[in-house]
């Protein structure tokens, strides 16, 4: 039956998914909830709760509140807080209550801003749907609010001169072979290509997809070693000047469902092509190097993995923008043929493909699996899996802090790790 | 120098003296901050208490995302289960139906039926105006062999009915009537075990009583036999609306005796305990000048080597945080700090006393938004205090804190002499804050 679980674990919701992608900005993060949204959030989907500050509160609701549909409450004690501690921001969304009866939070937004003169936004969510949709729309209500129009504009003039210089100087430099000034002018070329590398933004990192510190350590060693300039990196270790500077790169790397949207509203209206893919694997994370100098050349959003599938005996079970990354990077890197079974019921369904399954279902998933020989999985899904040979790969949106220590790390790294780690 | 609007450089709370402090009123309720500290128990880990019971959640997702890794933590997900609330099922008035068809779905899918099964609505179901009652009765008639508890993970209500009260009042309610067995306590409220060391247990032991505690029962015939007892007692104070329950169901009688540090309250309690069962009121003197003598001492050793050390004790380690405060003043230790945003009346006696003795302890809130700074001010003098609770070991930023949660199960003159131990050892022996802390429901089993 749909919506029902005997034993398997529950991904993490809007909610969590929008204060884990507001997290590193500086904001005032405010879930209006009576209680229990909070801890869950700080408790199971959040690993920097500890060591990293965030203005993450709840409103603290209570039936009375609720009853008499009592937003002053809100507005005030969001005031009283946001005068204390000054936040860049405030970002407010609904839990189911609030939700249910309808509050504005819009309208209380505004209100608040007003009152002081801190940019204030809503996002919305309903604790009813998963972390992507949270994560993915506050990535665009943030990027809305803070990108710097004025200085992309301006950016935008300078690039259009420097390509054209570019452009120039690429033309001269095929005419001059067999020059007696050509080491002079190799090393004119070479300082012009190094500031011309291609810029990228790597979107939709959240501790909910990425939650080691290595994660984002090795994103970031993949662009900088093929020979990219990071411009941001949104979600983790970063700041709200990244977010103003967004529209400056070439391309953006999307690397899981969260960042779709980001990424779709990047490309419609600042021109910002993706890719799609997590650079798993050596091989794979090559190809997605070669597809974001394509992609920035030509203008184009391509998706990674779309000719590196083929259907196979192994199950790869999970958010479908990384497990097809994996899928694909088995292939290429492995020669293992794998389908993914997108388990989240929620984020970009383009990615898959036809002999892909869409399962959020527990039963129906029980069925499935068994048409399978090797499961690859959060380990929260194992008792479902009966006799297959499982292999464990925990993701923090399904089983938070649980397996944490354990999940292996290969983006830009052997695939190998995962048999090790398994071991 | 121009300096940005949005630089405070003061965003550390302040305490404020307890003698400044208005009891009935004392920090404004506004948005709430969660303090990383974790060992206080939820919902889940006090109806895990029931052996062989099963629990079905039927709530949104984001709501059951905290209960299901609650019980994942707990290496429990076999006796966890749940029903999602989608947006839809807030309009299609099929609540009631969904909640019968996913407990009914998932007990058809159980390989054997468990003997009960705790169902948790929530505040949707609440605002909805659900019928409670029919639930029940549709899932009774379906599974007869199943006895079947209505739960509730309602916080919106936690003004007026807390989630931990009516929990409480739940992890009784399986409990029917049963001939009456002369010779059994029921100790209720308990998440944890007390101590076998305390006053309670020497005078049940010496009047040979048995105790009822649902932390040492192993079957749910064990826990059943609650219904059988000729007396019931209790020292937590969210067990009240679940004494007056089982009281008018099961016929027996209750007796509170709480929790205190005040000497007169603890000899008060043990008496009236003493004279329900019946037991000599001069061996009962001898007991308590006993461990009173006991626990005297272990004080004055504690403060020898404690010294001026000092002390920190938040709410979530104890129900009577102002009172435990005012006894180790009393025995002369240097307690400067008291996190705490509940005040219950029960603890006044004990601030009025503290006001006087020491008006300038500083008190703080926990949940207030500016405590998420707290660990600023501190973090130049790391295990510069002594903790009592976790919650003021982490804004106190020190590895030396006794790692207990609702009294820790110490009663009486024994508790004093326990704690008095406990304090030492803490100072002697440092814990890992981040480590310590961080394990859910304190005492339960962790795959962290």
């Amino acid at each position: 039956m749909n919506q029902t679980a005997r034993i398997i674990s529950i991904y993490a919701a809007d909610t969590s998914g929008f204060c884990s992608a507001l997290y590193e900005y500086g904001g005032m993060v405010v879930i209006h909830d009576a209680s229990g949204c909070n801890s869950t959030y700080t408790t199971h989907d959040e690993p920097r709760w500890y060591d990293k500050k965030c203005m993450m509160f709840i409103s603290g609701l209570t039936e009375k509140d609720a009853v008499m549909g009592n937003d002053d409450k809100l507005i005030d004690d969001l005031v009283i807080a946001a005068n204390k501690l000054k936040p860049e921001f405030i970002a407010l969304c609904a839990s189911p209550l609030p939700a249910m009866i309808g509050t504005d939070l819009d309208a209380i937004a505004y209100a608040v801003e007003q009152e002081t003169g801190i940019p204030s936004f809503h996002v919305k969510t309903n604790g009813m749907q998963s972390y992507i949709t949270g994560a993915g729309n506050a990535f665009v209500e943030l990027a809305k609010k803070f990108i710097d129009d004025k200085s992309y504009r301006n950016s935008e003039a300078v690039n259009k001169t420097e390509k054209e210089t570019t452009l120039k100087s690429e033309n001269n430099d095929s005419n001059i072979t067999g020059s007696s000034d050509i080491n002079v002018i190799n090393e004119t070329s070479t300082i012009s290509a190094a500031s011309d590398k291609i810029k990228v933004n790597i979107i939709g990192v959240t501790p909910l997809d990425f939650p080691k510190k290595e994660n984002c350590e090795s994103l970031k060693k993949f662009i900088e070693e093929s020979g990219f300039t990071l411009n941001a990196c949104i979600g983790v270790d970063t700041s709200l000047s990244e977010i103003k500077i967004l529209p400056d790169a070439d391309v953006n790397l999307m690397v899981s469902s969260s960042g779709k949207p980001l990424c779709e509203y990047l490309y419609e209206n600042y021109d910002i092509p993706f890719v799609k893919g997590v650079p798993y694997g050596i091989r794979f994370a090559e190809k997605i190097k070669d597809l974001l100098k394509e992609s920035a050349k030509e203008k184009r959003n391509i998706d990674a993995t779309s000719d590196l599938r083929k259907e196979g005996k192994v199950a790869i079970l999970g958010e479908s923008v990384l497990s097809s990354s994996l899928a694909a990077a088995f292939f290429i890197d492995n020669g293992i043929n794998a389908c993914v079974i997108e388990t989240v019921g929620d984020g970009d369904f383009d990615i898959l493909k036809p002999f892909d399954f869409r399962c959020e279902d527990e039963a129906y998933l029980e069925e499935i699996l068994k048409d399978f020989d090797v499961i690859i999985g959060d380990p929260l899904f194992k008792p479902i899996c009966h006799d297959k040979r499982f292999v464990s790969l925990p993701h923090e949106a399904f089983s938070g802090r649980c397996f944490t220590k354990n999940a292996p790390n290969f983006i830009y790294a052997s695939l190998d790790s995962i048999e090790e780690s398994n071991k | 120098m121009l300096k940005s609007l949005n630089e405070n450089i003061n965003r550390i709370p302040e305490g404020i003296a307890i003698s400044e402090i208005d009891y009935s009123n004392p920090f404004h309720d506004g948005l709430h901050y969660n303090p990383p500290a974790r060992g206080v128990w939820n919902i889940v880990h006090t109806g895990m208490l029931i052996p062989e019971a099963h629990q079905i959640y039927v709530c949104a997702q984001g709501c059951l995302r905290g209960v299901i890794l609650t019980a994942a933590e707990m290496n429990r997900m076999e006796n966890m289960s749940w029903v999602a609330l989608r947006e839809k099922d807030m309009w299609n008035g099929e609540m009631e139906s969904r909640v019968v068809e996913g407990c009914s779905h998932i007990v058809d899918e159980m390989k054997e039926h468990p003997k009960c099964i705790l169902v948790y609505l929530s505040c949707m179901h609440l605002f909805e105006g659900c019928d409670f009652k029919v639930i029940a009765k549709e899932l009774e008639d379906r599974y007869p062999d199943i006895n079947w508890v209505d739960c509730y993970m309602t916080p919106t209500m936690r003004k007026t009915f807390e989630p931990a009260v009516m929990m409480k009042k739940s992890l009784y309610s399986p409990v029917k009537k049963l001939p009456k067995n002369d010779r059994l306590i029921g100790l209720i409220g308990c998440d944890r075990s007390t101590d076998k060391t305390s006053e309670l247990y020497t005078i049940i032991k010496e009047a040979g009583y048995k105790m009822w505690d649902i932390t040492d029962c192993k079957t749910y015939e064990d826990y059943l036999l609650l219904g059988s007892a000729s007396l019931l007692i209790s020292y937590l104070p969210v067990v009240g609306y679940a004494a007056k329950d089982l009281t008018s169901r099961l016929e027996i009688p209750h007796l509170g005796i709480d929790l205190s540090y005040d000497e007169e309250e603890i000899k008060e309690n043990l008496f009236a305990f003493a004279k329900e069962i019946n037991f000599d009121e001069n061996r009962v003197n001898e007991i308590i000048k006993e461990k009173k003598s006991e626990a005297d001492e272990a004080m004055k050793k504690a403060l020898e080597i404690i010294k001026d050390t000092p002390i920190a004790i938040d709410a979530s380690a104890t129900p009577r945080a102002f009172g435990l405060a005012l006894l180790l003043c009393r025995y002369g230790f240097n307690v400067t700090r008291i996190y705490s945003d509940a005040f219950s009346p029960k603890d006044q006696k004990a601030f009025d006393e503290l006001c006087k003795l020491k008006p300038d302890i500083e008190v703080f809130p926990v949940m207030a938004p500016d405590m998420l700074f707290a660990t600023e001010e501190t973090k130049e003098k790391e295990n510069r205090y002594l903790c009592i609770g976790q919650n003021s070991a982490y804004f106190c930023q020190t590895d030396r804190f006794v790692n207990i949660v609702e009294g820790g199960g110490m009663y009486g003159f024994d508790g004093i002499r326990h704690m008095a131990e406990m304090m030492t050892d803490a100072y002697q022996n440092l814990k890992d804050l981040k480590i310590t802390i961080s394990y859910k429901g304190l005492e339960c089993e962790s795959c962290l």
